[in-house]
């Protein structure tokens, strides 16, 4: 008996489509999306340019072994470039130091959601440093080579 | 019951609930139950004696809060409404003591609108009165001691406000007023700080507050006002910015006017302190514009005031900028209408900024006249106002061709504000009181650069100046603390919490609430630290002839940024000598991303490509900072130990990292004076090893060290809580400590090494009765400092130098763990074969100087 609460069975137990409401309910009681989570699709959204390249996370764990407890850097990688950034406080705004492996005098720009854009170059190292970031909801693009082979590396929206 | 008793029973219980509105600071509730109370009376049927007294009464109150929230005149409306009532009363006691109280209502409404003469005169008046024919178990006679305190101390007559309050407070704790017993410690507060005593006053305001958080929780934000312009005071513009924004939004819920233009005003002077000109002339504005509606005169010019410093204030910190002919005039006619108004003290603030003005206009003779018209300051001139004092006539000597007498100034002010750094309780009120002597400082120090450069002798007057102007918090010898049972309390829970965010944040758990909770109580106990018994005895500055006796075949540089370079005064072998370096703000901007290339560079783990990409950018920078500062120090330097007095940035330098310093012995001092005390150390006391959670290379570390030292003291595992490790510190000759560490950029105090309990705060080893002698923190971070102006640069490792260790070795970026353990591995083996500590860490730095950023604080 594998009908229990097919339409129409008389079943005294509640059927699918109640019990996937009751579900759905539960879901967005128990484990709600994200205040932030519509905002920051449309902010990935918003490229223009939406043939990039999205750089994976690397999650600070897998670069432990430092004898402090703060979060310090953040990096980020595709097959062939690794973007950190190091964050340090100023006021209410961010200087962000970065580096580029391997090394290159490439484009950075940091966007922040409805700050606007800020860019700059990194040197032949590939270090880049940006200074007075607002907080928020951040994403980093690298624009790599010139003429029709250049492209574009994304990392994840981070808030920031 | 009649119904006239019914009517009378519903008012009375009206006007309860109105008086209590009132007195939890909420005037606007207050006035709309005071009027309901009177219609109420209206319906009364006939006008007994009970509904005329009753309405007398509402009245009374009613006009307070009515001169609180509309306007001076309109309170006093209602009190000539009071009068016509109680004349209407039999002849008798209760009408003659209701006159009483109208004429004490009339006193506080004109004393709260500024006319202080005639608020006296009414006190004197009924004060013999009140004590010969009142008898309400003494709640009128407190009432009007304490009023009259307030006036006298408006009127600047501190022993007569001292006075009263004693004889307030006194009959208060006897007979059990509490809620006036908390309003007279306030006042005592505010006589404190009317007397530049901060600690004084911030003990009263917490006294204060922890009555009133029983009985009129409304109060409470009238206190954060008052300790906020403590703060000021103490030149702790932060703090003071967090309580008033704490304040501020309560404050204008309860609808009370006058606290919350005041607060605007003190919120401005918090901004104007912390460099934000904008904003302080927002705040004093708004709270120009609410005096203006209320019709307090007196009030609303000195928050005009307020906004004229902003402005002025924004053209004298712009280099070269002027302002217009007119706002220097403004400032004069704003003067004349202040001095009017008796409010001395800001007349004349008022006559020095336009005479700091008219002298960037070049109008000298303008600003002589202008200045000639300031009285000397009084007694009870609060600091800011006295520094501005002398920096004017510094100003006008510089101006007028006479350096000798701008020093004589400078000198003259910067040991006044000493004797008030004096008298602070906790380090960050002594930290924080340099921001006042900030500017006079720096005219003093352009006067003798510009003519340090051509002699020897006057590259020692350079130096003698920099020891005066610089970390003065590292001059004291600290007295013994009291211990605060509620301090303790809140490190407890901050501990508690500290380690629940910890795993929330390993557990991916939001940590939103906790930090916010954290932040709270970190708040709190900053707070409870500043009202302790002064922090220290001062010890004099070193003059030059000691430091060459004291420093030997050693080498000082003391570094100093004038006019965009960053000049070094080198102290070698008896001469002095000012040595230009190299562009500041390059050298400030290499040393950040050097920094950062360190931070990145940590981790034990990193990818090889990344390593490589982030070593290189570190190099290069070293290299950079190596020409511009220390290729031209170590020419004649050979192998004698260097002995750096940093300065702002630089204090986070890896000094071991630029080449032509790596593996010279380098000992980092905040001042030569800092540098002389520690040198005297002693060689007694045990070894202790205390180690955290967490750290993959303790284990080795420790059993490493064990070798080394076989005597010493083990504190690890379960057993190395915060509390034992802080016992255990207690006299120590050497201190190894091994845990994650953490530098607190905006609160030093709470920097924190992590133990099995969670953090030990810097705040707490500042209370160590016999601080360690030397002490290796093999922890990320602890050797960082926040830099307040005036060079008062403290950190964890900061605080144990302040508070009496010897020596300190920490680390100044993050460090990986292997790399932490090797250094430490062959730090120890060097420290035990008897090399000083400079040495001995340059020499275990040497092995990989960029993932070793540590330095030696202290007596190297």
């Amino acid at each position: 008996m594998n009908d229990i609460g097919a339409p129409g069975s008389g079943s005294a137990l509640p059927d699918d489509e109640t019990l996937l409401a009751d579900l759905g309910r539960f879901l967005d009681e128990l484990d709600p999306p994200p205040d932030d989570l519509v905002q920051r699709v449309q902010f990935a959204l918003e490229l223009e340019n939406l043939d990039v390249e999205v750089a994976r996370w690397e999650r600070a764990g897998e670069l432990a072994g430092v004898r402090s407890t703060a979060t310090g850097t953040i990096t980020f990688t595709v097959s062939d470039l690794t973007v950190m950034v190091n964050l340090t406080r100023v006021g209410k705004l961010h200087r962000i130091d970065g580096w580029l492996a391997p090394a290159g005098g490439y484009q950075v720009e940091v966007r922040v959601a409805d700050e606007g854009t800020f860019a700059t170059v990194a040197d032949e190292g590939g270090r880049f440093v940006l200074e007075n970031v607002p907080c928020g909801t951040t994403q980093i693009l690298v624009h790599l080579g010139e003429g029709p082979r250049r492209r574009t590396v994304v990392t994840p929206t981070v808030v920031l | 019951m009649s119904a006239l008793d019914r009517v009378i029973a519903a008012a009375a219980d009206l006007y309860t609930r109105g008086r209590a509105a009132a007195a939890d600071h909420r005037p606007g509730l207050a006035i709309r139950l005071f009027r309901h109370t009177l219609s109420r009376l209206a319906r009364a049927p006939e006008p007994v004696p009970d509904v005329l007294e009753l309405r007398t009464r509402v009245l009374i109150s009613l006009a307070s809060a009515e001169a609180e929230v509309t306007s001076t005149r309109a309170g006093l409306a209602h009190l000539e409404v009071a009068e016509d009532v109680r004349l209407r009363l039999p002849p008798g006691a209760l009408r003659s003591s209701l006159r009483l109280i109208i004429s004490l209502q009339r006193a506080v409404i004109v004393m709260r609108a500024g006319r202080f003469a005639d608020a006296r005169a009414l006190y004197d008046l009924v004060l013999p009165s009140i004590e010969s024919e009142v008898d309400d178990g003494f709640v009128l006679l407190v009432r009007t001691l304490n009023n009259r305190a307030l006036v006298h101390m408006a009127m600047n007559k501190p022993d007569l406000a001292h006075g009263d309050l004693s004889r307030a407070l006194a009959l208060a704790v006897e007979h059990g007023l509490t809620l006036l017993e908390a309003k007279i410690r306030q006042n005592l507060g505010d006589h404190a700080q009317l007397v530049g005593d901060v600690p004084e006053a911030l003990r009263n305001y917490e006294e204060a507050a922890r009555l009133l958080g029983t009985v009129a929780p409304g109060a409470l934000m009238v206190v954060r006002l008052d300790q906020a312009r403590a703060l000021l005071t103490a030149g702790l513009g932060e703090e003071a910015a967090r309580h008033l924004d704490e304040a501020l939004p309560e404050l204008r819920a309860n609808g009370s006017g006058q606290y919350v233009a005041e607060a605007e005003v003190a919120r401005a002077a918090a901004a104007l302190l912390e460099g934000d000109f904008a904003l302080a002339r927002k705040f004093a504005s708004a709270a120009r514009r609410r005096f203006l509606r209320r019709g307090n005169t007196r009030w609303a010019e000195i928050a005009g005031l307020a906004r004229f410093r902003a402005d002025a204030h924004k053209i004298l910190s712009t280099r070269g900028a002027r302002s217009t002919p007119r706002l220097p005039a403004e400032l004069v006619a704003l003067a004349e209408r202040l001095s009017e108004l008796g409010v001395r003290d800001e007349a004349a603030v008022a006559r020095l900024l336009a005479v700091r003005l008219l002298l960037r206009r070049q109008e000298i003779d303008e600003a002589a006249k202008v200045l000639a018209r300031v009285p000397k300051p009084r007694e009870t001139t609060p600091i800011d106002h006295r520094m501005l004092f002398r920096l004017c006539r510094a100003e006008l000597a510089v101006a007028t061709g006479r350096p000798r007498s701008a020093l004589a100034q400078a000198r003259a002010g910067l040991r006044e504000l000493g004797m008030i750094r004096d008298r602070m309780g906790g380090l960050d009120l002594v930290c924080g009181t340099a921001v006042h002597g900030e500017e006079l400082g720096r005219l003093a120090m352009q006067l003798v650069l510009r003519r340090a450069r051509n002699n020897a002798a006057g590259a020692r007057r350079m130096f003698a100046w920099l020891e005066r102007t610089r970390a003065q918090v590292y001059r004291y010898e600290p007295l013994p603390v009291i211990e605060d049972p509620a301090l303790s309390k809140h490190i407890t829970e901050m501990r508690h919490l500290q380690r629940t965010i910890q795993r929330a944040r390993a557990e991916g758990e939001p940590v939103k609430a906790l930090e916010q909770r954290y932040s709270a109580l970190q708040h709190e106990a900053s707070r409870l630290g500043w009202h302790t018994s002064p922090w220290g005895r001062p010890r004099p500055v070193a003059t030059p002839d000691e430091v060459v006796a004291q420093l030997g075949d050693r080498v000082l540089v003391s570094l100093v940024p004038y006019n965009g370079q960053l000049y070094s005064v080198v102290v070698d072998r008896g001469s002095f000598r000012l040595l230009k370096l190299g562009p500041y703000h390059d050298i400030v901007e290499t040393a950040k991303q050097l920094h950062a290339d360190l931070d990145a560079l940590a981790p034990d783990h990193l990818p090889p490509m990344l390593a490589e990409t982030v070593a290189a950018s570190a190099v290069q920078r070293a290299d950079k900072l190596d020409a511009l500062i220390s290729a031209s120090l170590v020419k004649t330097l050979d192998d004698r130990e260097l002995v750096i007095v940093p300065i702002g940035q630089l204090y986070a330098m890896p000094w071991g990292a630029l080449p032509s310093l790596r593996g010279h012995a380098v000992s980092i001092a905040p001042s030569a004076t800092a540098w002389i005390t520690a040198k005297r150390a002693t060689d007694a006391g045990a070894v202790l090893l205390a180690g955290g959670p967490g750290v993959p290379g303790a284990v080795g570390e420790v059993s490493k060290l064990r070798s080394v030292y076989p005597d010493a003291r083990l504190v690890d595992g379960s057993g190395a809580t915060s509390s034992a490790v802080l016992a255990a510190l207690d006299g120590t000759r050497l201190a190894h400590l091994v845990a994650h560490g953490a530098h607190e950029p905006a609160n030093a105090l709470f920097s924190r090494l992590e133990l099995v309990d969670g953090p030990l705060f810097a705040h707490e080893t500042s209370r160590l009765a016999n601080p360690p002698e030397r002490v290796v923190l093999a922890a990320c971070e602890l050797a960082m400092s926040h830099i307040r102006p005036g060079e008062e640069a403290l950190g964890f490792a900061g605080t144990l130098l302040a508070s009496g260790s010897r020596t300190v070795i920490g680390a100044v970026a993050r460090v990986g763990d292997r790399a932490a353990a090797d250094t430490m591995s062959d730090l120890h083996q060097r420290l035990s074969d008897g090399t000083p500590p400079a040495l001995a860490l340059a020499e275990a730095i040497a092995v990989d100087p960029l993932r070793r950023p540590f330095v030696c604080l202290g007596a190297g």
